[in-house]
């Protein structure tokens, strides 16, 4: 245990920031999905040319070769440089990249990595479907080798960005006679194949980029088969737990500048009460005092998680912990905000608000496994206990 | 940035709990007459316990707070008495004083109590003036040494003046007096926020080993006991309470570490962490604690039965070095008090 940072670590962190200033984009995300793609993309693009994309991705695909230290290091200055959310490169960097690195060819590293971090691709997940969501394992949608090609059908749902989407991570049943989790495999899937249908879902949120995909005798090469056939489930595996330790912790350390936001929302608006400002009232006090607790309790754990990380090369069982953690707080982060806004939190829900995100964070404890799901795998897999 | 404890770190802490094993159980506690042996408390000082993070040159061991919280992590899963964060605490309010109590605090010569609030209150610390009445919170049945007041940033080590009889309190190895100090004058004293800060790492870490241990005895218990013909460790409320239990004790142990290593790094957010690793840590030491005597059942309301002993000195813990509201109100006032020193 040491909290030390060497001097290479805070060079790093004062070179992240000053590129940040300088080069942080001043026209705000635009909200439309298909100019959002453009944005996004274009962003990312910048960051690469200036060596910044993929702190912790191997050099030979793009990538900055450094530790996850420094990519926590580069989140911290991102979100204090209140640079773009990552948006619609979301799957690609965070689940989709890291599990190409972690158990993908080198063929498909060569092809797959480079045009994630150079900005030129969308990636979106095809996991769920509308019969096997927490129980994932019994999806239904079939690919059946034929030669070269693995040809598919099917459906999946809740694909985020898959309107926008280049390419899919694919899960597939490619062995219907073999236990639930023994005949799926894992698919790069381009989504201009034909055979894919796109169709949108509106949310509660009406967050963009919702979807649904129908596969018709969709014709995917063998070569984009990641793991071994029938494997596919440990593959999934290993993006999940990507999905669910580190994908998030750019947002994780964003959050806290959210609370800091709402500290001060709270102290520059009149309480609609009586006299004084919203946060002298002592209940919103003790709310914003506990959240403030808990987003740095969250930085911590983000810490100790990554730490672990390093270590084990994924985040394994442990990545349930923070995602349980996360999801609630954000949750909660997302209330108290719109506690502290009261009436005024009614006027306007468009993306990008504080009340847009409140609606937003109902999703946070469904997806990526429900916390219940998070809560079983916390139970079974790091404490032992029985299976159901 | 590390986290996790380096193998040596982790041996320091493993010998701490052994040493603690010599000479108490956490059962003793039911007899509500817990004392503690001098010999044993000169055993712990030659040890080093009492001089882990004070630097050798001056008679301890020169470690880090990171050590610390860790041995205070491993005592307090087991239960030890409040008092080896306040005789802790004492050695460093000895040595930013220059005060000559240092050695014999070092030898474990001297068991210090604890009175420590957030807020300036009942008690005056003026220069070595220390007068008006405190709570302290003494974990044995036997008359301390010293009394370690901290109020605030402020801290003055008082010989302890008559006592009344010791009260017996919710914890029952912690008993709590009021003690008039009339115009007592402190062999030590000083102001500094660092030594409040220490004292809240310190407890957190004792509430993180409590929210560990009882997660560690629901666990096993649920894995022992059978009803409707299978063990209760198979039923999803069960397993769910546990998962909680366990991510609430992971987020007090990293908000923990990560707060100590700020502090021993001298970085400015270690004031807003240690107050986080305060709150995390006393909700997921009541929490488990809560879950731990419903997952036992009936056996979990014994006296007989462990699960109220971490209750009752969770309870104890919490109320050290700021209660939750008071906290809660230093967490939004946020001056960081590294700033002035």
């Amino acid at each position: 245990m040491d909290g030390h940072l060497t001097k290479e670590d805070q060079e790093f962190a004062a070179e992240a920031r000053e590129w940040l200033h300088a080069n942080v984009p001043s026209e705000p995300r635009p909200p439309v999905p298909t100019d959002a793609r453009e944005y996004d993309l274009a962003w990312q693009r910048t960051m690469y040319d200036a060596g910044w994309a993929g702190i912790a991705w191997p050099s030979e695909y793009g990538g900055r070769g450094s530790s996850l230290l420094h990519q926590i290091i580069w989140h911290e200055e991102y979100a204090r440089a209140d640079a773009p959310y990552v948006g619609v490169c979301f799957v690609g960097l965070n689940h989709g990249g890291p599990t190409i690195i972690a158990r993908g060819s080198d063929e498909q590293k060569a092809e797959y990595l480079p045009p994630i971090l150079r900005g030129e691709v969308v990636w979106c997940q095809g996991f769920s479907e509308p019969n096997a969501g927490s129980d994932l394992a019994s999806l239904t949608t079939r690919g059946v080798v034929d030669g070269d090609d693995v040809v598919v059908t099917g459906q999946k749902i809740w694909t985020s960005y898959g309107n926008v989407a280049d390419y899919q991570e694919l899960l597939v049943r490619t062995d219907p006679t073999a236990p639930k989790h023994g005949g799926i495999s894992w698919f790069i899937c381009d989504m201009k194949t034909r055979g894919i249908e796109v169709r949108p879902i509106r949310t509660m949120a009406d967050s963009p980029d919702f979807c649904e995909v129908f596969y018709d005798d969709v014709r995917i090469p063998m070569a984009n088969l990641v793991g071994k056939l029938n494997d596919g489930w440990s593959v999934a595996k290993s993006t999940l737990s990507f999905e669910r330790g580190t994908a998030y912790v750019a947002q994780q350390i964003d959050l806290a500048r959210i609370v800091e936001n709402i500290i001060e929302y709270a102290k520059s608006h009149k309480n609609r009460a009586g006299a004084g400002c919203v946060i002298d009232d002592d209940e919103v006090m003790r709310e914003l005092a506990t959240i403030r607790s808990e987003v740095t309790a969250m930085r911590a754990l983000t810490y100790l998680m990554v730490t672990r990380a390093e270590v084990n090369g994924e985040p394994g069982p442990a990545g349930s912990m923070v995602r349980l953690f996360f999801t609630q707080l954000q949750q909660r982060v997302f209330r108290a905000a719109v506690h502290v806004m009261g009436r005024d939190a009614y006027q306007d829900v468009t993306n990008g608000t504080w009340p847009f995100y409140y609606l937003h964070s109902y999703s946070r404890t469904i997806a990526g496994g429900t916390k219940e799901i998070q809560r079983n795998i916390i139970s079974e897999r790091m404490l032992g206990l029985p299976r159901s | 940035m590390l986290l996790v404890p380096t193998p040596e770190q982790a041996a320091i802490a493993e010998s701490a709990a052994a040493y603690l094993d010599s000479w108490f159980s956490l059962g003793d506690l039911r007899s509500e007459t817990t004392a503690i042996p001098r010999a044993k408390w000169r055993e712990a000082g030659e040890l080093g316990l009492f001089g882990l993070g004070i630097p050798a040159e001056a008679g301890g061991i020169g470690l880090n707070t990171a050590e610390e919280v860790l041995v205070m992590r491993a005592l307090g899963r087991k239960l030890a008495t409040p008092n080896f964060v306040s005789t802790l605490l004492a050695a460093h309010a000895a040595h930013l004083t220059g005060s000559d109590l240092l050695a014999a605090i070092l030898a474990g010569e001297v068991v210090v109590a604890c009175s420590a609030q957030a807020y300036p209150d009942s008690v005056t610390i003026d220069g070595v003036e220390v007068s008006g009445t405190v709570d302290v919170f003494n974990g044995s049945i036997e008359r301390p040494d010293y009394i370690l007041v901290t109020s605030g940033s402020r801290f003055a080590l008082v010989a302890v003046p008559e006592l009344g009889p010791p009260v017996r309190s919710i914890d029952n190895g912690a008993f709590i007096t009021s003690v008039e100090l009339g115009s007592s004058e402190a062999v030590a004293s000083g102001d500094d926020q660092a030594q409040y800060l220490r004292g809240l790492l310190y407890v957190s870490a004792m509430l993180t080993g409590i929210a560990e241990a009882t997660r560690d005895a629901s666990v096993n218990y649920v894995l022992s006991r059978s009803q409707y013909g299978k063990l209760i460790g198979t039923f999803q409320s069960i397993k769910h309470r546990c998962a909680d239990m366990a991510t609430a004790a992971e987020v007090a142990l990293a908000t923990t570490c990560y707060a100590s290593v700020l502090f021993d790094e001298g970085d400015q957010a270690a004031w807003i962490t240690a107050l986080s690793a305060k709150q995390s840590s006393a909700h997921a030491a009541l929490l488990n604690c809560r879950e731990n005597i419903q997952n036992h059942g009936g056996i979990g309301f014994t006296y007989e039965h462990d699960a109220h002993l971490y209750l009752r000195r969770t309870h104890t813990l919490t109320e050290l070095f700021g209660s939750r509201v008071e906290n809660l109100a230093q967490l939004i006032d946020a001056r960081s008090p590294l700033a002035s020193t």
